[in-house]
């Protein structure tokens, strides 16, 4: 089997399981929904760029910490794990299986959780979308790539829920504050995409991606 | 633990503190008082060597960790774990003083500047670091998970430094310096080094003893006279 | 001369956090030492077995410790 089958059959497995019970998608969006509507009550309508920026960030954080959290503890069930250890796979196929999983439940969730924050906060996209739509799914994948790695260690303690959390959103920081400077600039003061904030967020992308890949292996193993 | 190795850590901290004291002493009263900033730039002697100090302690547990992937020793996990405390300890100073500075210097404890940012955001790593490592239960699992950590966290640093880069500053950028002012910030280098270096060693023995310990009680617990 | 109480202050709060810390690793290093000292007294002397209770008596305290 070709490496993009393997891991399309792993990512398509776990959208599976999701599609059937939609467990994981209903909680993170009813989830980023009412956080918008707490933080809408003490914000308020007008919303610059850095706001809304950071508003979305709350929301996909916190969701997409339940989101890597949900697709490595199905595999902890019934010792589904150690099955697909043993398969004749590539273990960083196995990686790029989940992240692509995640990244398609962080996508999403993005795509409700974004447009009610534009209803609810007043967010105007309408000056850079194509800006917004880039930097915002640039940084996503930088995410998931932290995200889906230390999901695999977290599932396996004893303090799950917040241990990930605790774990993930330092490590993601330079996403969020990239995203938001960037945008801001976009958005509030009208300048042109800031090629250099993308090409941080590019950087930080591939670094990961690369080293989860090639450490994931040891992390997973029994 | 000969008598030699004894008074060969006692004369390291004697060393250590005499150094501080020392340092201590130029900063108050041999370096002068800067023209602009009046007696609060000499917080900056303390300042800076405890963040180079704290650079200097994650990238040993970047080394410790990778140490651990390559050998998978026990002690390397204690280093990675001695040096995480240690950077823990520093980022918690230079965070301080930074704020207390900020006051006196800006007039507010703080303010999102990338510096400040960058150091909040390294403190809130590797407290991560510490708070992981005391949830998972396992010692395999965890010296593996822990120098995984470690050496992704330092692959974060710079892209939290180019990611502040981006806020807007009015961090100082150089300060100019006066030959007895490098005197003391050489001084105080000096001393913290030597009191950071001396606190992993000393945190590094402990996490050894206590492992050697632990493993004794278990043999012994298990094969022992119940 | 504005801003001795700062300095002062700002020094006083990092040393202080420095050296507490040593304190406390030094504490814990005297306490490491002398169980140490008694596991290996209590490998080669007779009363191995006190030595041990001892040993496990004093475990968990330092095992929530080491938490």
């Amino acid at each position: 089997m070709s490496a993009v089958r393997v891991v399309m059959l792993l990512a398509g497995k776990d959208l599976r399981i999701e599609a059937r019970g939609r467990q994981t998608l209903g909680l993170v969006v009813v989830l980023g929904i009412l956080i918008e509507v707490v933080l809408a009550l003490g914000l308020g309508q007008a919303s610059s760029g850095l706001r809304a920026t950071a508003i979305l960030w709350v929301t996909y954080l916190f969701g997409g910490v339940l989101c890597f959290e949900k697709t490595m503890a199905v595999e902890r069930q019934h010792g589904a794990m150690a099955g697909l250890l043993l398969a004749p796979v590539d273990r960083g196929l196995i990686y790029l299986g989940k992240l692509c999983a995640n990244l398609a439940l962080l996508g999403a969730l993005a795509a409700v959780v974004t447009p009610v924050g534009i209803v609810f906060f007043g967010f105007d996209l309408s000056a850079a979308p194509g800006a917004f739509a880039a930097v915002i799914g640039l940084s996503l994948v930088g995410y998931a790539a932290v995200g889906t790695l230390f999901s695999a260690v977290t599932s396996a303690s004893r303090l799950q829920g917040g241990l990930l959390a605790m774990v993930v959103f330092p490590l993601s920081l330079p996403l969020v504050i990239t995203s938001t400077q960037v945008l801001a600039g976009v958005m509030d003061r009208g300048e042109a995409l800031d090629m250099s904030g993308l090409g941080v967020i590019a950087v930080f992308d591939v670094i990961f991606l690369t080293a989860s890949w090639s450490v994931f292996e040891l992390v997973v193993e029994p | 633990m000969g008598g030699t190795r004894r008074i060969a850590v006692a004369g390291y901290w004697v060393l250590s503190l005499a150094a501080l004291a020392g340092a201590a002493w130029l900063a108050a009263y041999y370096a002068p008082v800067d023209a602009d900033m009046g007696v609060i730039q000499k917080v900056f002697y303390f300042h800076l060597p405890a963040a180079l100090c704290m650079f200097g302690a994650c990238g040993l547990v970047f080394v410790a960790g990778v140490g651990y992937l390559w050998q998978r020793e026990g002690w390397w996990d204690d280093l990675s774990h001695a040096s995480a405390r240690v950077a823990v300890l520093l980022s918690s100073v230079v965070l301080l003083t930074g704020m207390i500075w900020g006051k006196q210097a800006w007039g507010t404890w703080w303010t999102w500047s990338p510096r400040l940012t960058f150091s909040l955001v390294l403190w809130l790593l590797y407290v991560a670091y510490l708070v992981l490592r005391a949830s998972i239960g396992s010692e395999q699992k965890r010296a593996v998970v822990c120098a995984v950590y470690g050496i992704v966290a330092f692959l974060d640093v710079p892209l939290v430094y180019l990611s502040t880069k981006l806020m807007p500053d009015i961090h100082p950028e150089s300060i100019e310096l006066e030959r007895p002012m490098w005197v003391t910030l050489g001084a105080w280098m000096a001393a913290v080094t030597l009191l950071s270096a001396g606190l992993v060693a000393a945190r590094y023995r402990v996490a050894r003893l206590e492992r050697a310990h632990e493993e004794w009680a278990l043999r012994t617990g298990m094969g022992g006279p119940a | 001369m504005i801003g001795v109480e700062y300095s002062i202050a700002a020094y006083a709060l990092g040393l202080g956090l420095m050296l507490g810390y040593g304190l406390r690793v030094w504490w814990r290093l005297r306490g490491a030492l002398r169980r140490a000292n008694e596991r290996a007294g209590g490998s080669t002397g007779e009363s191995q077995g006190e030595a041990d209770s001892d040993v496990r008596r004093a475990e968990p305290a330092s095992a929530s410790r080491a938490r």
